[in-house]
Protein backbone atom coordinates (compact mmCIF):
# COMPACT_ATOMS: atom_id res chain seq x y z
CA UNK A 1 0.00 0.00 0.00
CA UNK A 2 2.79 2.34 0.89
CA UNK A 3 5.09 1.48 -1.84
CA UNK A 4 1.82 1.85 -4.49
CA UNK A 5 1.31 5.26 -2.99
CA UNK A 6 5.14 6.50 -3.25
CA UNK A 7 4.91 5.23 -6.80
CA UNK A 8 1.99 7.25 -7.74
CA UNK A 9 3.13 10.64 -5.93
CA UNK A 10 6.13 10.28 -7.49
CA UNK A 11 4.71 9.83 -10.83
CA UNK A 12 2.65 12.48 -10.86
CA UNK A 13 5.83 14.29 -9.19
CA UNK A 14 6.99 13.54 -12.55
CA UNK A 15 5.13 14.65 -14.23
CA UNK A 16 3.77 17.52 -12.91
CA UNK A 17 7.55 18.74 -13.65
CA UNK A 18 7.66 17.50 -16.87
CA UNK A 19 4.76 19.24 -17.74
CA UNK A 20 6.34 22.72 -16.35
CA UNK A 21 9.09 22.33 -18.43
CA UNK A 22 7.78 21.79 -21.55
CA UNK A 23 5.06 24.58 -20.66
CA UNK A 24 8.13 26.85 -19.96
CA UNK A 25 9.88 25.36 -23.21
CA UNK A 26 7.07 26.27 -25.45
CA UNK A 27 6.88 29.53 -24.16
CA UNK A 28 10.54 29.95 -24.64
CA UNK A 29 10.36 29.18 -27.82
CA UNK A 30 7.32 31.44 -29.02
CA UNK A 31 9.37 34.22 -27.35
CA UNK A 32 12.71 33.52 -29.26
CA UNK A 33 10.47 33.28 -32.58
CA UNK A 34 8.68 36.91 -31.66
CA UNK A 35 11.98 37.78 -31.34
CA UNK A 36 13.55 36.85 -33.85
CA UNK A 37 10.65 38.14 -36.35
CA UNK A 38 11.09 41.13 -34.67
CA UNK A 39 14.99 41.32 -35.21
CA UNK A 40 14.42 40.52 -38.72
CA UNK A 41 11.94 43.51 -39.34
CA UNK A 42 13.91 45.40 -37.95
CA UNK A 43 17.20 44.99 -39.91
CA UNK A 44 15.08 45.28 -42.92
CA UNK A 45 13.64 48.26 -41.91
CA UNK A 46 17.06 49.69 -41.87
CA UNK A 47 18.58 48.33 -44.90
CA UNK A 48 15.08 49.64 -46.80
CA UNK A 49 16.15 53.56 -45.36
CA UNK A 50 19.86 52.94 -45.81
CA UNK A 51 18.75 51.71 -49.67
CA UNK A 52 16.54 55.06 -50.18
CA UNK A 53 18.65 57.92 -48.56
CA UNK A 54 21.49 56.48 -50.80
CA UNK A 55 19.76 56.77 -53.94
CA UNK A 56 18.92 60.08 -52.63
CA UNK A 57 22.43 61.13 -52.09
CA UNK A 58 23.21 59.63 -55.56
CA UNK A 59 19.88 61.58 -57.36
CA UNK A 60 20.91 65.04 -55.43
CA UNK A 61 25.25 64.33 -55.75
CA UNK A 62 25.52 65.75 -52.61
CA UNK A 63 27.47 63.16 -49.74
CA UNK A 64 27.65 64.60 -45.69
CA UNK A 65 29.65 63.15 -43.26
CA UNK A 66 30.47 64.71 -39.73
CA UNK A 67 33.14 63.61 -37.74
CA UNK A 68 34.13 65.51 -34.28
CA UNK A 69 34.22 69.39 -34.87
CA UNK A 70 33.72 68.93 -38.63
CA UNK A 71 31.37 68.34 -41.56
CA UNK A 72 32.08 67.49 -44.85
CA UNK A 73 29.78 67.97 -47.95
CA UNK A 74 31.42 66.38 -51.40
CA UNK A 75 29.26 68.12 -54.46
CA UNK A 76 28.58 67.76 -57.96
CA UNK A 77 26.71 71.16 -59.60
CA UNK A 78 25.65 72.15 -62.19
CA UNK A 79 22.51 69.35 -61.92
CA UNK A 80 22.07 67.90 -65.65
CA UNK A 81 18.50 68.14 -64.73
CA UNK A 82 16.35 70.00 -62.06
CA UNK A 83 16.81 67.43 -59.10
CA UNK A 84 13.21 67.74 -57.86
CA UNK A 85 11.73 66.11 -60.94
CA UNK A 86 14.22 63.30 -60.62
CA UNK A 87 12.86 63.07 -56.65
CA UNK A 88 9.63 62.94 -57.73
CA UNK A 89 10.04 60.17 -59.94
CA UNK A 90 12.16 58.44 -57.94
CA UNK A 91 9.46 58.74 -55.00
CA UNK A 92 7.31 57.66 -57.80
CA UNK A 93 8.76 54.41 -58.32
CA UNK A 94 9.73 53.42 -54.67
CA UNK A 95 5.94 53.27 -54.24
CA UNK A 96 5.13 51.19 -57.09
CA UNK A 97 7.86 48.92 -58.00
CA UNK A 98 9.92 48.73 -54.78
CA UNK A 99 8.23 48.38 -51.69
CA UNK A 100 6.28 45.32 -50.61
CA UNK A 101 2.62 45.68 -48.32
CA UNK A 102 4.52 45.04 -44.92
CA UNK A 103 6.78 48.57 -45.59
CA UNK A 104 5.67 52.23 -45.64
CA UNK A 105 7.78 55.23 -46.11
CA UNK A 106 7.43 58.84 -45.59
CA UNK A 107 9.00 61.86 -46.02
CA UNK A 108 8.76 64.52 -43.45
CA UNK A 109 9.44 68.16 -43.18
CA UNK A 110 11.49 69.54 -40.81
CA UNK A 111 8.23 70.12 -38.41
CA UNK A 112 7.31 66.12 -38.88
CA UNK A 113 4.79 66.76 -41.83
CA UNK A 114 4.77 64.66 -44.44
CA UNK A 115 5.50 65.64 -47.57
CA UNK A 116 6.20 64.91 -51.22
CA UNK A 117 9.66 63.83 -52.14
CA UNK A 118 9.95 66.71 -54.91
CA UNK A 119 9.21 69.37 -52.05
CA UNK A 120 12.64 67.99 -50.69
CA UNK A 121 14.45 71.54 -49.29
CA UNK A 122 17.32 72.90 -51.73
CA UNK A 123 19.40 73.93 -48.43
CA UNK A 124 20.22 71.58 -44.87
CA UNK A 125 20.65 73.39 -41.72
CA UNK A 126 23.78 73.33 -39.13
CA UNK A 127 22.24 74.02 -35.99
CA UNK A 128 22.28 75.60 -33.20
CA UNK A 129 24.41 78.19 -35.35
CA UNK A 130 21.68 78.61 -38.13
CA UNK A 131 24.36 78.03 -41.08
CA UNK A 132 23.19 77.21 -44.31
CA UNK A 133 24.65 74.97 -46.97
CA UNK A 134 22.61 75.04 -50.08
CA UNK A 135 21.45 76.19 -53.41
CA UNK A 136 18.67 78.40 -55.36
CA UNK A 137 17.27 75.86 -56.70
CA UNK A 138 17.30 72.44 -57.41
CA UNK A 139 19.39 73.10 -60.73
CA UNK A 140 21.98 73.45 -58.53
CA UNK A 141 23.84 76.59 -60.26
CA UNK A 142 24.77 78.23 -57.72
CA UNK A 143 25.91 77.08 -53.90
CA UNK A 144 26.64 78.62 -50.82
CA UNK A 145 27.19 78.92 -47.10
CA UNK A 146 25.57 81.39 -45.10
CA UNK A 147 24.04 82.58 -42.04
CA UNK A 148 20.11 83.40 -41.29
CA UNK A 149 21.79 86.27 -39.36
CA UNK A 150 21.92 89.01 -41.73
CA UNK A 151 25.30 90.18 -39.57
CA UNK A 152 27.06 87.13 -39.91
CA UNK A 153 27.78 86.85 -36.41
CA UNK A 154 26.90 83.05 -36.73
CA UNK A 155 30.22 82.64 -38.69
CA UNK A 156 32.12 82.98 -35.63
CA UNK A 157 31.28 79.32 -34.70
CA UNK A 158 33.35 78.30 -37.68
CA UNK A 159 37.05 78.19 -37.22
CA UNK A 160 37.67 77.34 -40.65
CA UNK A 161 36.01 76.53 -44.26
CA UNK A 162 38.31 74.73 -46.64
CA UNK A 163 36.17 74.74 -49.83
CA UNK A 164 38.15 73.00 -53.25
CA UNK A 165 36.20 73.65 -56.76
CA UNK A 166 37.65 71.34 -59.14
CA UNK A 167 36.68 71.93 -62.09
CA UNK A 168 35.75 68.33 -64.19
CA UNK A 169 35.38 69.95 -67.91
CA UNK A 170 37.27 73.09 -67.91
CA UNK A 171 40.66 74.33 -66.73
CA UNK A 172 42.25 77.12 -65.21
CA UNK A 173 42.87 80.13 -67.70
CA UNK A 174 44.83 82.34 -65.08
CA UNK A 175 48.60 82.43 -63.86
CA UNK A 176 50.25 80.99 -61.68
CA UNK A 177 48.39 78.06 -61.72
CA UNK A 178 48.30 78.03 -65.34
CA UNK A 179 51.61 79.86 -67.24
CA UNK A 180 49.86 80.45 -70.36
CA UNK A 181 46.72 82.29 -68.60
CA UNK A 182 46.37 85.80 -69.74
CA UNK A 183 45.26 86.88 -66.34
CA UNK A 184 46.16 86.56 -62.65
CA UNK A 185 43.90 84.19 -60.71
CA UNK A 186 44.12 86.43 -57.70
CA UNK A 187 41.68 89.21 -59.36
CA UNK A 188 38.47 90.82 -58.26
CA UNK A 189 37.33 92.73 -54.97
CA UNK A 190 37.72 91.43 -51.31
CA UNK A 191 38.46 93.10 -47.86
CA UNK A 192 40.61 91.31 -45.91
CA UNK A 193 39.60 91.22 -42.52
CA UNK A 194 39.94 93.38 -39.82
CA UNK A 195 39.87 92.92 -36.21
CA UNK A 196 36.14 91.93 -35.96
CA UNK A 197 33.86 90.37 -38.29
CA UNK A 198 36.06 87.73 -39.92
CA UNK A 199 35.21 85.04 -42.22
CA UNK A 200 38.06 82.27 -42.72
CA UNK A 201 37.75 80.75 -45.78
CA UNK A 202 40.62 78.55 -47.45
CA UNK A 203 40.05 78.44 -50.91
CA UNK A 204 41.24 76.07 -53.51
CA UNK A 205 40.80 75.49 -57.09
CA UNK A 206 42.06 72.66 -59.23
CA UNK A 207 40.82 71.21 -63.01
CA UNK A 208 41.33 68.00 -64.52
CA UNK A 209 44.86 68.78 -65.82
CA UNK A 210 46.75 69.59 -62.50
CA UNK A 211 46.38 73.05 -62.37
CA UNK A 212 46.06 74.14 -58.97
CA UNK A 213 45.40 77.39 -57.35
CA UNK A 214 45.32 78.62 -53.52
CA UNK A 215 43.95 81.49 -52.42
CA UNK A 216 47.27 83.38 -50.70
CA UNK A 217 44.43 85.36 -47.87
CA UNK A 218 42.31 83.10 -45.65
CA UNK A 219 40.91 85.77 -43.23
CA UNK A 220 38.08 88.24 -44.57
CA UNK A 221 35.72 90.71 -43.86
CA UNK A 222 32.19 89.37 -43.88
CA UNK A 223 30.64 92.39 -44.07
CA UNK A 224 31.75 93.57 -47.19
CA UNK A 225 30.53 91.95 -50.14
CA UNK A 226 33.78 90.53 -51.82
CA UNK A 227 34.00 88.93 -54.75
CA UNK A 228 37.07 86.59 -56.18
CA UNK A 229 37.01 86.32 -60.30
CA UNK A 230 38.60 83.18 -61.46
CA UNK A 231 39.29 82.07 -65.38
CA UNK A 232 38.78 79.40 -66.71
CA UNK A 233 38.14 78.13 -70.29
CA UNK A 234 36.68 74.63 -72.15
CA UNK A 235 36.69 73.78 -75.45
CA UNK A 236 32.87 76.06 -75.74
CA UNK A 237 34.32 79.09 -73.77
CA UNK A 238 36.27 81.47 -71.65
CA UNK A 239 35.12 82.86 -68.75
CA UNK A 240 35.07 83.77 -65.31
CA UNK A 241 33.85 81.63 -62.55
CA UNK A 242 32.41 84.39 -59.23
CA UNK A 243 32.96 83.61 -55.77
CA UNK A 244 31.14 86.08 -53.67
CA UNK A 245 32.96 85.84 -50.10
CA UNK A 246 31.87 87.98 -47.18
CA UNK A 247 28.66 89.97 -47.48
CA UNK A 248 26.60 88.01 -49.76
CA UNK A 249 24.10 90.16 -52.15
CA UNK A 250 22.65 87.23 -54.61
CA UNK A 251 22.50 83.51 -52.78
CA UNK A 252 21.43 83.41 -49.17
CA UNK A 253 20.51 86.59 -47.17
CA UNK A 254 23.82 86.79 -44.80
CA UNK A 255 27.59 86.41 -44.58
CA UNK A 256 29.61 83.67 -46.26
CA UNK A 257 30.82 82.32 -49.30
CA UNK A 258 28.81 81.79 -52.71
CA UNK A 259 29.83 80.25 -55.76
CA UNK A 260 27.85 81.30 -58.90
CA UNK A 261 28.93 77.97 -61.46
CA UNK A 262 27.06 78.13 -63.96
CA UNK A 263 28.53 76.59 -66.66
CA UNK A 264 31.65 74.44 -65.88
CA UNK A 265 30.80 71.06 -64.13
CA UNK A 266 32.41 71.62 -60.64
CA UNK A 267 33.35 69.16 -57.85
CA UNK A 268 32.87 71.04 -54.51
CA UNK A 269 34.38 69.66 -51.53
CA UNK A 270 33.22 71.55 -48.45
CA UNK A 271 34.91 71.12 -45.04
CA UNK A 272 33.68 73.32 -42.01
CA UNK A 273 35.53 73.15 -39.01
CA UNK A 274 33.14 74.43 -36.03
CA UNK A 275 34.74 75.40 -32.63
CA UNK A 276 32.62 72.68 -31.05
CA UNK A 277 31.51 69.42 -31.32
CA UNK A 278 27.99 70.16 -30.29
CA UNK A 279 26.05 70.89 -33.25
CA UNK A 280 23.86 68.92 -35.27
CA UNK A 281 23.09 68.66 -38.97
CA UNK A 282 19.16 69.00 -40.60
CA UNK A 283 19.65 67.73 -43.96
CA UNK A 284 17.31 67.82 -46.72
CA UNK A 285 14.21 66.03 -45.34
CA UNK A 286 13.90 63.15 -42.87
CA UNK A 287 12.85 59.88 -44.32
CA UNK A 288 10.44 57.57 -42.44
CA UNK A 289 10.77 53.47 -42.63
CA UNK A 290 7.88 51.29 -40.86
CA UNK A 291 6.97 48.08 -40.67
CA UNK A 292 3.27 48.20 -40.94
CA UNK A 293 2.54 44.89 -39.21
CA UNK A 294 4.97 45.79 -36.77
CA UNK A 295 5.56 48.61 -33.80
CA UNK A 296 9.34 49.00 -35.35
CA UNK A 297 10.48 52.32 -37.97
CA UNK A 298 13.52 54.34 -38.15
CA UNK A 299 13.48 57.91 -38.93
CA UNK A 300 16.41 59.97 -39.49
CA UNK A 301 17.70 62.91 -41.19
CA UNK A 302 18.53 61.52 -44.96
CA UNK B 1 4.39 -10.99 -10.16
CA UNK B 2 4.42 -7.19 -8.31
CA UNK B 3 8.27 -7.27 -8.76
CA UNK B 4 7.84 -7.54 -12.48
CA UNK B 5 5.33 -5.05 -12.76
CA UNK B 6 6.79 -2.24 -10.50
CA UNK B 7 10.09 -3.10 -13.22
CA UNK B 8 8.48 -2.56 -16.36
CA UNK B 9 6.68 0.39 -15.32
CA UNK B 10 9.75 2.04 -13.46
CA UNK B 11 11.64 0.89 -17.18
CA UNK B 12 8.47 2.85 -19.15
CA UNK B 13 9.71 5.80 -16.76
CA UNK B 14 12.56 6.00 -17.85
CA UNK B 15 12.28 5.52 -21.42
CA UNK B 16 9.77 8.46 -21.99
CA UNK B 17 11.77 11.04 -19.80
CA UNK B 18 14.66 10.13 -22.00
CA UNK B 19 12.72 10.19 -24.82
CA UNK B 20 11.72 13.78 -23.36
CA UNK B 21 14.79 14.92 -23.30
CA UNK B 22 16.10 13.98 -26.27
CA UNK B 23 12.99 15.82 -28.13
CA UNK B 24 14.10 18.99 -26.27
CA UNK B 25 17.88 19.10 -27.19
CA UNK B 26 16.93 17.91 -30.35
CA UNK B 27 14.12 20.85 -30.93
CA UNK B 28 16.73 23.58 -29.06
CA UNK B 29 19.31 22.29 -31.62
CA UNK B 30 16.91 22.78 -34.77
CA UNK B 31 16.52 26.15 -34.01
CA UNK B 32 17.41 27.08 -38.03
CA UNK B 33 20.21 29.86 -37.15
CA UNK B 34 20.51 30.26 -40.99
CA UNK B 35 17.03 32.18 -40.21
CA UNK B 36 19.33 35.05 -39.02
CA UNK B 37 22.39 35.31 -41.14
CA UNK B 38 21.17 34.31 -44.40
CA UNK B 39 19.01 37.57 -44.59
CA UNK B 40 22.33 39.73 -43.42
CA UNK B 41 24.24 37.94 -45.56
CA UNK B 42 21.61 38.77 -48.25
CA UNK B 43 21.67 42.68 -47.38
CA UNK B 44 25.10 42.94 -47.32
CA UNK B 45 25.74 41.47 -50.57
CA UNK B 46 22.75 43.80 -52.22
CA UNK B 47 24.35 46.65 -50.43
CA UNK B 48 27.83 45.97 -51.95
CA UNK B 49 26.77 45.60 -55.16
CA UNK B 50 24.69 49.02 -54.91
CA UNK B 51 27.31 50.70 -53.51
CA UNK B 52 30.51 49.77 -55.87
CA UNK B 53 28.10 50.37 -58.93
CA UNK B 54 27.48 46.81 -59.88
CA UNK B 55 23.55 47.59 -60.41
CA UNK B 56 23.63 51.00 -62.56
CA UNK B 57 26.31 49.31 -64.83
CA UNK B 58 23.75 46.59 -65.73
CA UNK B 59 21.69 49.65 -67.52
CA UNK B 60 24.38 50.07 -70.20
CA UNK B 61 25.37 46.49 -70.85
CA UNK B 62 23.62 43.82 -73.10
CA UNK B 63 21.33 41.55 -71.58
CA UNK B 64 24.27 38.44 -72.32
CA UNK B 65 26.60 40.54 -70.75
CA UNK B 66 24.97 41.81 -67.74
CA UNK B 67 23.92 38.28 -66.91
CA UNK B 68 27.23 37.39 -67.18
CA UNK B 69 27.98 40.26 -64.41
CA UNK B 70 25.50 38.92 -61.98
CA UNK B 71 26.39 35.46 -62.07
CA UNK B 72 30.30 36.51 -61.23
CA UNK B 73 29.05 38.05 -58.50
CA UNK B 74 26.93 35.78 -57.27
CA UNK B 75 29.36 32.80 -57.80
CA UNK B 76 31.50 34.45 -54.95
CA UNK B 77 28.90 33.61 -51.92
CA UNK B 78 29.86 30.18 -50.30
CA UNK B 79 29.20 26.42 -51.15
CA UNK B 80 26.66 25.92 -49.32
CA UNK B 81 24.60 28.88 -50.67
CA UNK B 82 22.18 28.84 -53.40
CA UNK B 83 22.19 32.42 -54.67
CA UNK B 84 19.24 33.39 -57.25
CA UNK B 85 18.73 36.93 -58.69
CA UNK B 86 16.48 38.69 -61.36
CA UNK B 87 17.32 42.42 -61.86
CA UNK B 88 14.23 44.45 -63.71
CA UNK B 89 15.43 47.96 -65.00
CA UNK B 90 12.93 50.59 -66.02
CA UNK B 91 13.08 53.80 -67.96
CA UNK B 92 10.90 56.78 -67.36
CA UNK B 93 8.75 57.33 -70.74
CA UNK B 94 5.78 58.55 -71.86
CA UNK B 95 4.55 59.82 -68.29
CA UNK B 96 5.55 55.48 -67.04
CA UNK B 97 7.95 53.42 -65.48
CA UNK B 98 8.81 50.90 -68.93
CA UNK B 99 10.73 47.79 -68.86
CA UNK B 100 13.59 47.97 -70.18
CA UNK B 101 15.37 45.05 -69.14
CA UNK B 102 15.33 42.20 -67.02
CA UNK B 103 18.03 40.10 -66.02
CA UNK B 104 18.12 36.52 -64.26
CA UNK B 105 21.21 34.85 -63.31
CA UNK B 106 21.21 31.99 -60.79
CA UNK B 107 24.10 30.37 -58.77
CA UNK B 108 23.67 26.42 -57.55
CA UNK B 109 20.11 26.19 -56.91
CA UNK B 110 19.32 23.19 -55.82
CA UNK B 111 16.12 22.13 -53.35
CA UNK B 112 16.71 24.51 -50.64
CA UNK B 113 15.92 24.37 -47.14
CA UNK B 114 15.46 27.54 -45.70
CA UNK B 115 15.02 30.82 -48.04
CA UNK B 116 15.27 34.69 -47.62
CA UNK B 117 14.20 37.62 -49.87
CA UNK B 118 16.12 41.10 -49.87
CA UNK B 119 15.08 43.61 -52.69
CA UNK B 120 17.38 46.60 -53.19
CA UNK B 121 16.37 49.37 -55.66
CA UNK B 122 18.76 51.74 -57.67
CA UNK B 123 18.55 54.66 -59.71
CA UNK B 124 20.28 56.09 -62.30
CA UNK B 125 17.82 59.30 -62.16
CA UNK B 126 20.03 61.66 -64.30
CA UNK B 127 19.10 59.55 -67.65
CA UNK B 128 15.65 58.19 -66.28
CA UNK B 129 16.37 55.10 -65.60
CA UNK B 130 15.09 53.23 -62.04
CA UNK B 131 16.07 49.79 -61.07
CA UNK B 132 14.92 46.99 -58.44
CA UNK B 133 16.83 44.00 -57.87
CA UNK B 134 15.28 41.19 -55.72
CA UNK B 135 18.09 38.32 -54.46
CA UNK B 136 16.77 34.77 -53.51
CA UNK B 137 19.01 33.32 -50.86
CA UNK B 138 18.87 29.71 -49.87
CA UNK B 139 20.81 26.89 -47.33
CA UNK B 140 20.17 23.93 -48.34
Amino acid sequence: MTKAFLFAATTALILAVLFLYFQNFSVKQTADIGRMAQVLVSEKVAHTWSDIRDDIYRATNLRVSQQNNSITLNDLLPSAQNVSNLLNLYGLFIDTKYLTPDLSVKFLSPSGQPMNLSDISSTLMILPFNIQYGYDDWWKKDAFITTLDKTGGNLSAIIMIYMTINLTDSYLYCTPANPSGPAPCYTGEIKLCGQKDKLYLNLSFSDYLGHYFNLPDNCFDRTYPGVEKLHYKNASAEQDLFVDIGKLTGAGTGSGVSIQAGYPVINLTTTLILNTTDFYTNYLSQLQVSAVNYNTSRTDWS
Amino acid sequence: MKRAIVFTLDALFAVSILTVFLAAVSLELNVPKETYWLPEMGNNLMTSLDKIGVFTSLIQQSSPQAQATLTAYLSTVPKNINADMTVNIYRWQNGAFVLDKSIHAAYDVISPSQETHIKRVFTDASNNYFGVAELILSYD
